[in-house]
């Protein structure tokens, strides 16, 4: 199994764990409302992203130890899975973001706000899904080419 | 990765090289394994600079190995 395939699954299992702890966390007990004014649930969200990187920076560090150890990591066609998956995964956190933004505008079209809390929401699940989908992208392509 | 309109000749070449490993030939080309590999099954075209080194490396001409169908 190549380096790069083995990132793309540790990252995309890191990252879907964050997204499925994330989306009860915020929406329980209140929802976006009660997110902000629960210093707990922002601190328990903050730790769960915290983890999310650490597996990434985790993966960026035994890839260099790697590195030291084998002659060739990451070739000219390992880069190019990268960037093919990277312009797909671009296209899709688009169109979440859009469509997120139209989800939240048609809820509170009428009550003609939107809680605050909900930028907390954007904020993090753009994060979470852009680089679960980044990693799961990575790994798709890979599985396609080889 | 478009089908390859390029195939090659990689894996004959290492067949009369004292049939070379592909981990050997990725060592000595500077890629992985898995792209020597891909380039067999004529599922990659491998850059220029790649495929100028396969073919320094097997000493022939980049055309004797890597056969454009048109």
């Amino acid at each position: 199994m190549s380096t790069l395939r083995r990132n793309a699954i540790v990252e995309s299992i890191g990252w879907f764990i964050v997204l499925i702890t994330f989306f009860p966390i915020f929406f329980s007990n209140g929802g976006a409302e009660e997110f902000i004014k629960n210093e707990t649930k922002r601190n328990i969200t903050a730790n769960i992203f915290l983890f999310g990187y650490c597996i990434h920076f985790l993966i960026l560090w035994l890839t260099h130890r790697k590195k030291k150890l084998v002659k060739i990591v990451f070739d000219e066609r390992d880069k190019e899975t990268q960037r093919i998956a990277n312009n797909i995964a671009f296209i899709f956190t688009l169109l979440y973001v859009f469509l997120l933004s139209i989800v939240l505008y048609d809820s509170f079209f009428k009550s003609e706000y939107i809680p605050v809390g909900y930028m907390w929401f954007v904020g993090y699940s753009t994060i979470a899904m852009t680089s679960f989908l980044s990693a799961f992208i990575i790994l798709i392509t890979d599985l396609k080419n080889s | 990765m478009a089908k390859a309109e390029i195939t090659n000749k990689v894996r004959e070449m290492r067949f009369f090289n004292n049939e070379m490993t592909q981990q050997e030939l990725a060592d000595k080309v500077g890629c992985t394994r898995q792209t020597i590999n891909a380039l067999e099954q004529n599922k990659y075209v491998p850059s220029l600079s790649l495929a100028f080194k396969i073919s320094k490396l097997f000493g022939k001409g980049i055309e004797e190995i890597f056969i454009y169908n048109k």
